[in-house]
């Protein structure tokens, strides 16, 4: 009669322990700092927009819908470099958007992002990373010519991306 | 009734029409402008291409935030929202060929009358020695 017992609390240790064992807790995604302070605007040097072929005269600033940046002219792109009161897990959450061509979730130097295309001709993308309460986005589209130079605009919002992330706040 | 992007694509034609005739002009020798005003019309011509890259950079900013909600009626608004937004992105590309055409004859009447220029002064220059 005693024995019951002990078996019982034996079996549910065993249960816990193969149940641990077999559902390992989902890794936690890094925490990201607070980026509600970054000021897009500046976050490139004005060498560094040269470089990118962006013409730092035709900087405007833009502010729409809580998002708060600049946009600049250049070839073979047009830049806008923007924070987003919406947050990355909120894009993901709308993804099926009918207003989206393309969706995708990367990630910017191990921190999430997104990539979003609004041009069904496929020369504009929106790369979007975390900053916490807000997203940081580069967006890149194809400036007019009437011999255009094709581009990939992902590519190249995702390469300007990873020259910001690195200036984002961090935690720690 | 036609909406805003089909009226403005109509106008659209009709300048197309004359950029075509002025371009038939310039190349057959008969239109021809001084360098300067033809640089000046030119270059407003490349302002115009770039104001329209600056509204088309804040339509794709539109088009991301603009939520109509994820149920049926807000899913039909949302795709009339991305069609309306698809015409527009067109219908102004389209513009933006116009004006860059038109700059590109405005230079070339202007390349016209240079062009008479430089071989009129080597003409005289050949006649004084």
């Amino acid at each position: 009669m005693r024995r019951a017992p002990i078996a019982m609390v034996a079996m549910v240790g065993l249960l816990a322990a193969a149940c641990g064992s077999r559902v390992p807790p989902a890794p936690a995604p890094p925490a990201v700092a607070d980026a509600s302070r970054v000021d897009m605007c500046t976050i490139l040097t004005d060498q560094e927009l040269t470089g990118l072929g962006i013409q730092g005269n035709t900087r405007k600033p833009e502010k729409v819908l809580g998002v708060v940046g600049c946009g600049w002219l250049g070839k073979p792109f047009t830049l806008r470099l923007e924070r987003d009161k919406e947050t990355v897990a909120s894009y993901v959450a709308r993804r099926n958007d009918p207003s989206f061509v393309a969706f995708a979730q990367n990630t910017v130097h191990g921190r999430a992002g997104v990539q979003i295309q609004l041009r069904r001709s496929g020369d504009q993308c929106d790369q979007s990373m975390d900053g916490g309460t807000v997203s940081l986005t580069v967006g890149v589209a194809a400036s007019f010519s009437l011999d255009p130079q094709p581009i990939d605009a992902c590519a190249e919002a995702l390469r300007i991306a990873e020259m910001i992330e690195p200036r984002l706040p961090t935690t720690g | 009734m036609p909406g805003s992007v089909e009226r403005a694509d109509a106008q659209l034609t009709g300048v197309v029409q004359r950029e075509t005739s002025l371009r038939a002009a310039v190349d057959a020798g008969e239109l021809w402008l001084e360098a300067g005003v033809a640089e000046r019309a030119a270059a407003r011509c490349d302002q115009a291409v770039r104001d329209i890259d600056e509204l088309l950079r804040g339509a794709d900013v539109l088009t991301k935030k603009r939520k109509f909600g994820d149920n049926e009626d807000g899913n039909a608004a949302a795709e009339r929202f991305a069609q309306a937004g698809y015409e527009y992105i067109d219908s102004m590309r389209h513009a933006q060929r116009v004006f860059a055409n038109m700059a590109a004859t405005y230079r070339a009447a202007g390349r016209t009358v240079a062009e008479a220029d430089a071989a009129n002064e080597e003409m005289f220059r050949g006649r004084s020695e």
